[in-house]
């Protein structure tokens, strides 16, 4: 999507010359021919890498959210906060037909995760991945996604916009519209290679964020290996009825440390302290990131559970009453 | 730099720059906040270019654009379909004001018009006034693809909206998609899907099957899972027939299914509804009549509930549309020109001249409240049940730690005592 916007101030030229940023030859269109030339490349990039595009609801809660193949032996980049809580999910192409993931490794901090499909084995439709490292301000990008989940009456919908700006941690944005299940969905630049992952929006429809594929190549071999860690950060995608600890947690060698536990929130009200080392959630252990949210996708907002954690010397257990993510 | 000087806007620019720079150079904020800043007058320099590339696009049905007031304030444009002073627009947008409205044509002149008619499913009505129009060449011979650009064409002869067609026709409403009526097991298995239950009366139940059985393959089609299944009957319309091989006990059977409707029935919803009408405001303001279409093209293109009723063109200038609802944050809806040429040249459908019964439910749709978010609330409190259930839990923690591994039956025993504690009023 791409609004016009009020008539041009002339600020422009002056703030070019500061910062040296310019839109790129090839992406600057100033006739219909060139703009045929540009919906040539979408019209080729919609078509190249719609089957790729899948959809994916977890086995466990039932959340969904979108996916890309990367590899003919279907291994899928998504986003962090699509595969919380679950060790498979069901991985549902454009034309309907469905097959078994399994869950690889997960970085939230990037809002990063990697699936694996195991079952049937044959040749699955790919996207080859790109690179986002020199991506420009006003590069033109195309994103697919299961926008509200899948619709078998209906195809990904396709979306064109531009590279907006940078964020932390390997974020990228644009402003192609992204809505909920299109997290974990491709934005690809023009030639059809995945260069981000959906993953978060704000306000603005300029406001649309994406995991880097630079971010996921720093990660990749963490990711393949299923290795999970890192932290999710506020995101209007993200469920707000999720169930939460109220805990800020590092990684330690004997499970999960609570680094920090959220003032006034479950876990402090309950008596959890920052130091605390979490042994399990009713009685199943949790030793990872994984196992804790697998074990908290099983509850809602107002349930209760017994959390054990080791304090010094001691074992401490605690009723919490789960709070709810979106009245942090 | 002599030129940017001489320009009045650029000396005041000059002078912005000169009270934030110090500021900046130490904060990185505020060198953030600026490169935001240029790079935001960069993508509206790119915008406008790409607008003004795709003109000629719309050039021609512009001609055709009128706009449509209720005194100063325009409530929807309109297409001329006539040069007798025919306009079809959009019927909720300018219900309000059906009998007195105001026609602006694109030679700037402004003609009285009422509703003589509309098109209730479509929310279409059909605006007369006396006016000369340029009457518009709907686009029937052409099928947008996936990707193409398409323009709004605004009645100054600019391009007011432009995006790309996100997904191809096709209809928004429940009664159009088949039901077979069944629940079943979204286990996947190499063994059929699972039946879980058999909706009396339903499509399946008439053809035989029933609770227990396993589906093995839909015409001829095997059936790897649940969702694989529940997505070939969706494409399916109602009325259809399909052959159902499925499993029931050690025997293979087969049956011909005549599909129903789903209309009646309410499928679950892959997302928290009020959470999902949520990001769909989100960064943009909805027209009040926007879904159930029985025909509409997806775009990402952003318009204003007062942007509907136009014609939309692609890149060659064909007419592909109308533009009819912004839906969501992501897509605008466009009544495609073969749908609309069937709607005009078939009077005995839908077409209605009676007015006040569609008033009312106009206002009534557009008066409905989003559902809120309530807050769970489960105090807790420490009576007798719960601290007897709490010390059987603690017994239990005891002994998984002692082993140092969970016992499924420890963790039944848990499980069971917890769901009583949260089960409490």
């Amino acid at each position: 999507m791409i609004t016009k916007l009020k008539p041009l101030t002339l600020l422009t030229g002056f703030f070019l010359i500061l910062f040296g940023t310019e839109v790129d030859a090839d992406t600057k269109i100033t006739t219909l021919g060139e703009l045929k030339a540009i919906q040539a490349k979408v019209q080729a990039v919609s078509k190249k890498v719609l089957p790729a595009t899948v959809s994916l609801v977890s086995n466990e809660n039932n959340a969904s959210g979108s996916g890309v193949i990367i590899s003919e032996s279907g291994l899928i980049l998504t986003a962090g906060h699509v595969v919380r809580g679950t060790n498979e999910m069901t991985v549902i192409f454009p034309n309907g037909s469905q097959a078994l993931g399994k869950v690889l490794g997960a970085n939230y901090t990037r809002d990063s995760a990697m699936l694996q499909i195991v079952s049937p084995k044959k040749k699955w439709p790919y996207a080859e991945i790109g690179h986002s490292k020199n991506l420009q301000v006003g590069d033109l990008v195309v994103a697919l996604g299961h926008s509200g989940g899948y619709d078998a009456v209906r195809t990904p919908p396709v979306r064109f916009g531009r590279i907006v700006t940078r964020g932390n941690n390997k974020f990228i944005v644009t402003d192609c519209t992204l809505i909920g299940g299109d997290s974990g969905g491709p934005l690809f630049d023009l030639e059809g290679r995945v260069i981000g992952i959906h993953s978060s929006i704000e306000e603005s429809l300029s406001a649309n964020n994406h995991a880097s594929i630079e971010g996921f190549r720093l990660d990749w071999d963490r990711l393949i290996d299923g290795e999970t860690w890192g932290r999710l950060g506020g995101n209007h995608l993200d469920d707000p009825d999720s169930p939460i600890l109220g805990i800020i947690t590092a990684p330690s060698t004997h499970g999960i440390a609570i680094r920090a536990v959220i003032e006034r929130g479950p876990a402090a009200e309950a008596g959890l302290r920052a130091g605390d080392i979490l042994l399990s959630i009713n009685g199943k252990q949790v030793t990872n990131l994984r196992n804790l949210y697998i074990q908290l996708s099983n509850h809602k907002p107002g349930n209760i559970v017994i959390v054990r954690v080791a304090r010094g010397e001691d074992h401490v257990t605690r009723k919490v009453l789960l709070g709810r993510l979106g009245n942090l | 730099m002599t030129s940017i000087i001489k320009n009045p806007a650029c000396i005041i620019a000059t002078g912005l720059l000169a009270y934030t720079l110090p500021t900046s150079a130490q904060d990185h904020t505020g060198i953030k906040h600026r490169a935001k800043h240029a790079h935001k007058e960069i993508l509206d320099k790119q915008a406008n270019l790409i607008f003004d590339s795709a003109k000629p696009a719309v050039v021609t049905a512009a001609k055709s654009t009128v706009t449509i007031s209720q005194g100063l304030k325009r409530l929807a444009f309109g297409t001329a379909i006539s040069a007798e002073g025919k306009i079809l627009t959009k019927w909720s947008e300018i219900s309000p004001a059906y009998n007195h409205l105001i026609i602006t044509t694109p030679d700037g002149k402004k003609h009285t018009g009422s509703v003589s008619g509309i098109y209730k499913e479509h929310d279409l009505a059909i605006v007369k006034c006396n006016a000369e129009l340029t009457p518009i060449k709907w686009a029937t011979h052409i099928t947008p693809q996936l990707g193409d650009f398409i323009a709004l064409a605004a009645p100054s002869g600019e391009v007011d909206a432009l995006g790309v067609v996100s997904v191809q026709a096709r209809s928004l409403l429940e009664r159009d998609k088949a039901y077979l009526g069944v629940r079943m097991d979204f286990k996947t298995t190499n063994n059929g899907i699972l039946l879980t239950e058999v909706i009396a009366g339903s499509a399946a139940a008439k053809a035989g099957l029933r609770k227990g059985d396993r589906v093995i393959a839909i015409d001829q089609k095997k059936i790897q899972g649940a969702e694989e299944m529940r997505n070939i009957l969706q494409r399916l319309v109602p009325g259809s027939e399909v052959r159902v091989l499925y499993r029931r006990g050690l025997q293979k059977r087969d049956t011909k299914v005549f599909l129903g409707s789903r209309a009646d029935t309410q499928e679950p919803q892959s997302f928290p509804q009020a959470r999902m009408a949520r990001m769909q405001r989100l960064g943009t303001t909805q027209s009040k009549v926007r879904d159930n279409f029985p025909a509409v093209i997806q775009s990402d293109m952003v318009i204003k509930p007062n942007q509907a009723g136009a014609p939309v063109v692609d890149l060659d200038g064909n007419v592909i549309g109308l533009s009819i609802a912004r839906s969501s944050r992501i897509k605008t809806f466009i009544i495609p020109s073969s749908t609309i040429l069937g709607l005009l040249t078939d009077k005995n459908n839908s077409y209605s001249t009676d007015l006040t019964p569609n008033l009312a439910s106009t206002r009534n749709e557009s008066a409905q409240l989003q559902p809120r978010y309530t807050r769970p609330h489960n105090k807790l409190n420490n009576n007798d049940i719960e601290q007897l259930l709490m010390s059987e839990i603690l017994k239990y923690l005891g002994t998984v730690e002692r082993n140092n591994e969970a016992n499924e039956d420890n963790l039944q025993t848990i499980q069971e005592a917890l769901r009583k504690i949260n089960q409490k009023p």
